[in-house]
């Protein structure tokens, strides 16, 4: 407390600049007039007295500075005086400042910018309260996660109130019609229960959120985007009224950007009273304490008794529960990939470091001599150091600055030309508080560590024997340290274009692989339908014949298809049974699960995806709705092996069941029979991952009431044909919307390649730089090192050597470390290859890759040596040796 | 001849309060009259190194200084105990005379007595 007390005077003293001196002056002035009287009282002569006084109060220089140095703190006092020394050097010497600050800028602006990613993606995803302890419960079986918890209102309320959980929230999706913007079009619906909001503790835009109270009223909350692209975002849009499917609802109020619930355009409760047997997914917050297992148990425990008194089954044996993170699955490879995107901007933070300090290096030993003389004087070498180290910090700073500044700039950059898929919808790219705390601490922190060998060296150098401005001995340290840090730098040049290489090369690998189809001038749009149209099954059927045909007469395109299939991935995951004859009655049991997918007879053609065996869907396949179906050639590996499955049964859902506007099909059955392989569809985003099972079947067995998504293959730009498709349909039916019009190719490099597509970007950026600063380094270093020699050089000019042995001589003394530096790199990526491929679930760094980037590594050290190398070849002998 | 000594580090500060606490308000040459009286001309004192420690005892607010007309009428500045300074010499005072006491325990003690 008393120390603390002292610190604050001291520090206030500091502030305003106190000089106690006067007073110190003044008393000691008295206590020698008082010790004088006292001697002349003792008999003294006058002048002898106060000699004697003055002699008994002591060395004055020395107690004031050491009343000075109590009064204020000297440390801070020292700081300010060197970075004022350090500001007057800088101005001195413009072109080092220029290049120093403009190389950490950069390092540091990449950093931070990577930083406020980093924060976005992985540290704040989610503006919901609590966000991190938000879970799903996922059921999991011997193939994996089979799905998510889904309970009825009624279950909802036990599950809420279950002992292990704090709160919970249902919520489910509808895509209504809503004829707002004039036209109709269909938008994403959150249905929320009441309590969600509150679960989630966002506070609204304007207006208020949906509570308890409002579950069975006609009540809508916007999204902040719908808002902005469909009303005027004020408070004036409350009360407004909103038409989705058919029905009124009344504007309450308007979340913020960020509350981007499951990218709902809007909100609205979910009613209780529609459907109470309907089961809606579930997020949970577990109370504090209970850990993943023991709430997974309880569950466990409740959906047995939900299955049981439900549907009067039970639960398998073999299925249980996990919890699941809110946000994982949507965004763990993301994560790890700006998890490595911020490792090589760090590494590119430690070359430029690296960089300054060689240049830093290079600048003290030239100052040798006046820290020689600072330090005869009286400069201790921990001053001397500092003065080094402020130099290192303020030029970090300022690079600093100017790093923030280039951040910024890049955030708004990347604001607009990053795909949305990228980030979550609630992420919010910005350069924040904890962005500007982060480049402050990497300022201040790389500064320290960049100005800590040149620190050391110019402290160390104060050993040197002699104050003489001539002589080897001392600049062999320098020249070590420098040779260590240009030796790492190349090694980490090398390591990041080994990242980088990596990364461009699963990215190319994603856009070369086969995926089984041709995604090439395919437009897709989706067709939403309002319920209750075209009711009976035959007359859904013809709908969806007609705008076929219709749309495959437009000229330019090639081939048509309305189905229910994304080849792009993502289509819907069943469980199907294989019949009792042939693998017992357990086999039901187990429900293996495939991916669905519900075609035409088009859809296989169009999407080039072969037939391998049997035969493909015929029109009058689709017209009968006859129960055939494909499968491809993965799944008949895995059901049939060798043999051939054309003729067996699979057992399929009943797929009509639970929707309460279901068309009847003329022979409902669950039976359907194979009549086809086909080949592999491969996932676009994972190259090494095997292809899934698929099954298709005709979308006449099924026939929904929901939406249907329209393939079109075109002979040209597929954007051509749009205009007159909408035109086709119309007037096929005038009230038929068309949304969400996008390119196979789009969707694969926007939404399921981007991920891939900025990381090699950004690293691609990263590495060039890297090499580009490791020029810059073994440049200096190469310049400083002829420079050292000049006289040498001039010598042996003067005594016959030719120009071309200089040269040779200049090129190659750094050529040992550059080659050193290259071996290390190789070893580290040899060591980091492992971590690459299984972590980062990137393609693996080909170890052929290794032999160019080390060529380009060569090519470009040698020529950042070339260029001082021939300014030493060129040197005037009798210049060099009159400088002696 | 007697040699004389130098002041053991931070015992200076514990003598200044201690010669504040038993005279009540000096200066500056006062108090350091009244330290080489005390102490017997046994210590000697680098007199004006006693300024640094007057400065961190006001710092430290275990004294107060103002000016003020001395005996001879000069302007002199004077020193006076706080509150604090009186706190702070006491458990100095504990901590010193523990310490000696220790000190005193282990000069006394003689071999048979451990045995």
């Amino acid at each position: 407390m008393r120390a603390l007390k002292r610190l604050f005077t001291r520090l206030q003293n500091f502030v305003i600049g106190l000089r106690g001196d006067d007073r110190l002056r003044e008393e000691m002035e008295q206590h020698l007039a008082f010790q004088t009287d006292e001697n002349v009282r003792a008999g003294m002569l006058p002048e002898e007295a106060r000699r004697q006084a003055i002699l008994k109060l002591g060395p004055v220089q020395v107690i004031r500075e050491h009343y000075h140095s109590q009064e204020t703190l000297p440390i801070l006092e020292n700081l300010v005086r060197d970075f004022r020394y350090a500001v007057r050097r800088l101005l001195n010497s413009p072109s080092f400042a220029i290049t120093a600050i403009l190389t950490m800028a950069f390092g540091i602006g990449a950093t931070s910018l990577v930083f406020s990613i980093f924060y976005a993606v992985v540290v704040d995803p989610y503006p919901y309260r609590d966000a991190e302890h938000i879970v799903q419960i996922g059921f999991v079986g011997k193939q994996g996660l089979r799905g998510f918890m889904a309970v009825n209102t009624v279950d909802f309320e036990t599950v809420r109130h279950a002992s292990t959980v704090a709160d919970a929230m249902q919520t489910d999706f509808s895509d209504p019609i809503t004829t707002v913007a004039g036209y109709p079009e269909d938008i994403e619906i959150a249905r929320l229960s009441g309590n969600a909001f509150k679960f989630l503790g966002v506070s609204p835009l304007f207006g208020r959120t949906l509570t308890a109270a409002d579950e069975d009223q006609h009540f809508v909350v916007l999204g902040y985007r719908f808002c902005r692209s469909h009303f005027q975002c004020d408070p004036t849009v409350l009360g407004r009224s909103v038409d989705l499917d058919h029905q009124q609802f009344s504007v309450v109020g308007v979340m913020p950007p960020r509350f981007a619930w499951e990218e709902a355009a809007a909100f609205v409760p979910l009613s209780r009273d529609a459907n109470p047997e309907e089961a809606h997914p579930l997020f949970l917050r577990p109370r504090k304490g209970v850990s993943a297992i023991e709430l997974s148990t309880q569950m466990l425990t409740l959906v047995r008794g939900f299955v049981l008194t439900n549907e009067g089954v039970e639960l398998p044996a073999e299925i249980h529960l996990v919890t699941m993170p809110f946000g994982q699955l949507r965004g763990d490879l993301t994560q790890k990939r700006i998890v490595l995107l911020f490792a090589a901007v760090c590494i590119l933070l430690v070359i430029a470091c690296t960089n300054v300090s060689i240049l830093l290096i290079g600048r003290t030993s030239a100052r040798h001599q006046e820290f020689q003389i600072r330090h005869a004087l009286g400069a201790s070498r921990r001053r001397i150091a500092h003065q080094v180290l402020a130099e290192a910090v303020l030029t970090s700073c300022c690079g600093g600055l100017l790093g923030v500044g280039l951040a910024y700039i890049g955030v708004a950059v990347l604001r607009s030309s990053l795909d949305k898929s990228f980030l979550p919808a609630e992420a919010f790219l910005s350069v924040n508080v904890w962005v500007l705390a982060f480049s402050t601490l990497v300022s201040v922190g790389t500064g320290l560590l960049f100005g800590l060998m040149p620190g050391l060296q110019a402290a160390k150098s104060l050993f040197a024997p002699r104050l003489t401005s001539q002589f080897v001995s001392r600049s062999i340290g320098n020249r070590r340290s420098q040779r260590t840090l240009i030796g790492s730098q190349v090694a980490l040049a090398l390591v990041l274009l080994a990242i980088a290489g990596a990364s461009v090369r699963s990215f190319i690998a994603l856009y070369k692989m086969d995926m089984g189809y041709n995604p090439h001038r395919v437009l897709e749009f989706r067709l939403p339908l309002s319920t209750g149209q075209n009711a009976s099954w035959t007359a859904r059927v013809q709908y969806r014949t007609r705008l076929r045909e219709a749309l495959r007469h437009i000229s330019g395109v090639m081939d048509a298809s309305i189905d229910e299939a994304m080849p792009t991935g993502g289509g819907m995951q069943m469980e199907y049974g294989l019949p009792a004859d042939r693998y017992g009655a357990d086999m039901d049991a187990r429900m293996p699960r495939a991916d669905f997918e519900f075609v035409d007879s088009h859809y296989l053609s169009l999407l080039d995806i072969p037939v391998r065996s049997g035969r493909g869907l015929s029109q009058a396949d689709q017209e009968a709705a006859e129960p055939v179906a494909l499968i491809n050639q993965t799944f008949a590996r895995h059901l049939f092996g060798v043999e051939s499955p054309l003729g067996h049964f699979l057992r399929v859902p009943p797929l009509v069941a639970g929707y309460e506007d279901f068309a009847r099909p003329p022979h409902p059955t669950q039976m359907v029979r194979i009549i086809g392989v086909t080949g592999d569809v491969r996932a676009a985003w994972l190259p090494g991952a095997p292809p899934r099972e698929t099954i298709y079947l005709s979308e006449s067995l099924f026939a929904t009431s929901h939406s249907l998504l329209v393939h079109l293959r075109t002979s040209g730009d597929p954007y051509t044909v749009l205009e007159t498709a909408r035109h086709v349909i119309n007037q096929v039916n005038p009230a038929q919307p068309i949304s969400n019009p996008r390119t196979l190719d789009e969707i694969l490099s926007q939404d399921l390649r981007s991920r891939d597509r900025w990381l090699a970007v950004l690293t691609g950026i990263f590495s060039s730089s890297a090499l580009f600063l490791a020029a810059i380094g073994l440049y200096s270093v190469v310049l400083f090192a002829v420079g050292k020699r000049s006289q040498e050089f001039g010598l042996r000019i003067a005594l016959g050597a030719a120009r071309s042995e200089i040269l040779r001589v200049a090129l190659f003394s750094e050529l040992k470390v550059v080659l050193f530096g290259i071996g290390a790199g190789a070893l580290l990526v040899l060591f980091l290859q492992k971590f690459m491929a299984s972590v980062m679930e990137l393609a693996p760094i080909n170890l052929w890759f290794l032999f160019p980037a080390c060529a380009v590594m060569l090519v470009v050290s040698a020529f950042a040596a070339y260029l001082p190398a021939r300014g030493a070849a060129s040197v005037d002998p009798m210049h060099a040796l009159r400088s002696e | 001849m007697k040699q004389k000594k130098d002041v053991q580090h931070g015992t200076l500060a514990l003598m200044v309060l201690g010669t504040l606490d038993v005279l009540g308000p000096l200066h500056g040459y006062g108090i350091a009259r009244r330290i080489e009286q005390i102490s017997g001309d046994l210590l000697f004192v680098n007199q004006g190194t006693l300024y640094p420690v007057l400065l961190r005892l006001e710092q430290e607010g275990a004294i107060a200084s103002d000016w003020g007309p001395s005996e001879n009428n000069r302007r002199a500045r004077f020193y006076k105990m706080t509150r604090v300074g009186h706190k702070m010499l006491e458990a100095e005072k504990r901590d010193w005379e523990q310490t000696a006491s220790i000190i005193a325990r282990f000069f006394e003690v003689k071999a048979e007595d451990l045995a």
